[in-house]
């Protein structure tokens, strides 16, 4: 299935391409996890993680379409 | 003999026009280091509760520290100014970095502590071990720009480095700020507004070489190590500066918008670091000593005219003059910016304090024969420009505002209270609590009051990947951001002390971890190497308990304590929009965090007094008999 990916700020140095945005495709039935695996992502620069614009976790599963942006840990300043 | 500093502090008394010099000797130095430490030392022992803040028996003191500027190091450069704040009337400290503190090093002092206040406007020279007091009278009431450029062209070197306030100082605008080379601010407390009520309008420093470090050689190879441990992001804390953040936070449904009401604001993107990338990002620019970047220049001849000169806006101005007000338009917000830097306003606090007017008159309790005609909605951006030059001025309607939200709110009446968002009468800052739990309590209990810089913010510990930074804690446990049981206190509590540490030694929250390079042990090996000392972290941390003792204790001698310790009743209340709606802090748990809080800090649980035990332990049992000393000092409002 395919996915479409984006990267905000530091995580940008994650995608294939350093790209913000990107389509993947993966493994039908996959986890937002493993799909950050498979990018190398550091699961603990994520702050937040929005599927179709909801806010979901790590174990959620993606589905043929999903439109999954990632947001870096910041704070103060 | 010192290493790493010059064992002394310049004393100025502008009453007397005397200038003094004294050496605490090294145990001083080695216990408070510098920063707010060294500051509370001072202001603890040689003024009095109950002063006037604005008043010449308030103390304003300048301080760096015993690593600044030894060497250039990342983030190693900043200096912290304190007070007692015309906001609070109870402790004011607020760092900046940029170039100035250095430069008070190699001008042969460690920190300027000032006395009294000057029959006319003046300003301070300090050069190669000397100090002179000069006439001001031809800058007063000229924008910062000019000052700075005047002061350079009088002795013709533009490697002076100017410290001012701005004409807003000078009004005692309760939020003014003071800055240094144009670009860095020590924004927040009213620091602006002591100096200015002491007629002292800039501090120029020249200086030719700072004190040398102990041992050169290892200085200089943990400052290598730390440079190859840096990777510069091609989309991070450089290449998109702080101003990155609006969209991330908005997507977290935390990003403070229209006076915290809300959690998400739909022109977030138009107001992110990548849009200023790609429309009127001029350059980035720095502090002495420092490969990170991290802020931003901006230059524009388009709607408006803004002047890299005054830099460009960093998160906290993107926030509180825009999504805090609805304004999305990124021109407007970096025209902001320039015109709070020229005047010299805490951009944060007016920022906050406008929201207040804006709810009320949206809300009919502000009508426009209040605000001179002025349609304070928000999204109006014009308007809040309006309102930055009538509140420098402290013209009509900008003279209510210039007080600050608390006393603004309160004049204006008919229940504008609710909508002043202060604690301690300092406006809260732009991060949202209600998504990052352990900010309640370090808003609630930041001795100057409403502190995002308190500690590292609770996204970074989520995950075990994250505590690797912390761990020289002995924190190993993540927990989410959204708790605030006892863990997340014990979290809150060791990484108070340790950002007051950084404090102490002038060190940059971006250049040390969670942040930067800097890892906690390599701060610790970096301060043995400069200062020839046999220090610890252990050490290091007592320093940072210690300020936040004295800073209890000032706070205390003044009349400020636990029942100061609170939120304002809109974070009790549900977010209303974003990915966070509906969420809120507990009364009752903020209420059991902030007594386990005491608890750990040694303090009585129920009042938050420290024990004497605990001051004896910190070794500053000389300021309990201070506690007892209590000023009957009405905060004098109105």
């Amino acid at each position: 299935m395919w996915v479409k990916v984006k990267t905000y700020a530091e995580l940008q140095q994650y995608s294939p391409q350093k790209g913000e945005e990107f389509t993947l495709q993966i493994q039908d039935r996959s986890t937002i996890r493993s799909l950050m695996e498979s990018l190398g992502m550091p699961e603990h620069r994520v702050m937040f993680i929005l599927r179709n614009g909801k806010k979901v976790k790590e174990t959620d599963r993606l589905a043929d379409g999903d439109q999954v942006f990632f947001y870096p840990v910041i704070g103060g300043g | 003999m010192p290493w790493g500093y010059n064992g002394k502090i310049l004393k100025v008394n502008l009453s007397a026009s005397q200038i003094a010099v004294e050496e605490p000797g090294e145990k001083i130095y080695r216990q408070y280091l510098g920063g707010g430490a060294l500051s509370l030392y001072f202001l603890l022992k040689e003024s009095k509760p109950g002063t006037d803040p604005l008043g010449p028996d308030n103390l304003l003191v300048f301080s760096a520290s015993v690593l600044t500027g030894s060497m250039p190091a990342p983030g190693m450069n900043k200096y912290t100014v304190a007070a007692k704040s015309p906001l609070s009337y109870g402790f004011a400290e607020s760092e900046a970095g940029g170039w100035w503190a250095p430069e008070l090093k190699a001008a042969g002092f460690d920190a300027v502590i000032i006395q009294g206040k000057a029959s006319r406007p003046v300003y301070l020279w300090i050069h190669d071990g000397q100090a002179e007091i000069r006439d001001a009278g031809h800058l007063w009431g000229k924008v910062t720009g000019e000052v700075q450029q005047a002061i350079k062209k009088e002795f013709g070197d533009d490697r002076i480095r100017v410290l001012q306030i701005g004409p807003a100082g000078e009004k005692l605008v309760r939020y003014a700020c003071i800055m240094n080379e144009l670009k860095h601010f020590n924004g927040r407390a009213g620091l602006g507004a002591v100096m200015g009520s002491k007629n002292l309008r800039a501090i120029a420093v020249r200086g030719q070489k700072a004190p040398a470090p102990f041992d050169q050689e290892m200085a200089s190879a943990i400052l290598k190590t730390v440079r190859e441990s840096y990777k510069e992001d091609p989309a991070g804390l450089g290449a998109l500066g702080t101003a990155r953040v609006p969209p991330i936070l908005s997507a977290g449904g935390m990003l403070p918008t229209k006076n915290f009401i809300t959690g998400s604001f739909e022109k977030a993107e138009d107001i992110s670091g990548k849009r200023l990338a790609e429309t009127i990002l001029k350059g980035r620019g720095t502090c002495h000593g420092c490969y990170i970047r991290c802020k931003r220049e901006v230059e524009a001849h388009g709607s408006y005219e803004i002047d890299a000169a005054y830099g460009g806006p960093e998160y906290e101005t993107i926030a509180a003059i825009g999504s805090l007000l609805e304004i999305g338009n990124l021109e407007a917000i970096s025209k902001g910016n320039e015109l709070c830097a020229q005047y010299g306003i805490d951009s944060i606090s007016f920022g906050t304090t406008v929201a207040m007017a804006m709810e009320c008159f949206e809300k009919g309790i502000l009508k426009p024969k209040d605000t001179d005609g002025l349609e304070l909605r928000f999204g109006n951006h014009g308007v809040m420009l309006k309102l930055i030059e009538l509140v420098a001025q402290r013209k009509g309607f900008g003279n209510l505002l210039a007080e600050g939200v608390d006393i603004a709110a309160r004049k204006i009446g008919k229940g504008a209270e609710k909508y002043a968002l202060s604690i301690k009468s300092q406006p809260l800052p732009m991060h949202e609590p209600r998504g990052k739990k352990s900010l309640a309590l370090a808003y609630a209990v930041s001795p100057t009051g409403a502190d995002h810089l308190e500690n590292p913010h609770d996204p970074f510990f989520e995950k075990e990947g994250g505590l690797k930074d912390i761990h020289p804690f002995g924190i190993l446990d993540p927990l989410p951001s959204l708790d605030l049981g006892a863990q997340k206190v014990r979290m809150f509590t060791y990484l108070q002390q340790y950002y007051n540490w950084l404090n102490s030694i002038g060190m940059c929250i971006f250049a040390a971890r969670p942040f930067g390079p800097f890892t906690v042990n390599q701060l610790i090996e970096y301060g043995r190497a400069v200062t020839g000392w046999d220090t610890s972290l252990w050490e290091a941390m007592k320093v940072g308990e210690r300020h936040s003792n004295m800073a209890r204790v000032f706070n205390l001698r003044e009349g400020i304590g636990a029942k100061d310790d609170r939120l304002p009743d809109r974070l009790f209340k549900g977010l209303e929009g974003g990915a966070l709606k509906g969420q809120k802090i507990g009364r009752k748990e903020f209420a059991q965090a902030l007594e386990m809080y005491y608890g750990m800090m040694g303090w009585d649980p129920k009042t938050g007094i420290p024990s004497r035990y605990k001051l004896e332990e910190l070794n500053i049992g000389w300021t309990f008999p201070l506690l007892t000393r209590h000023s009957r000092n009405p905060k004098g409002k109105d």
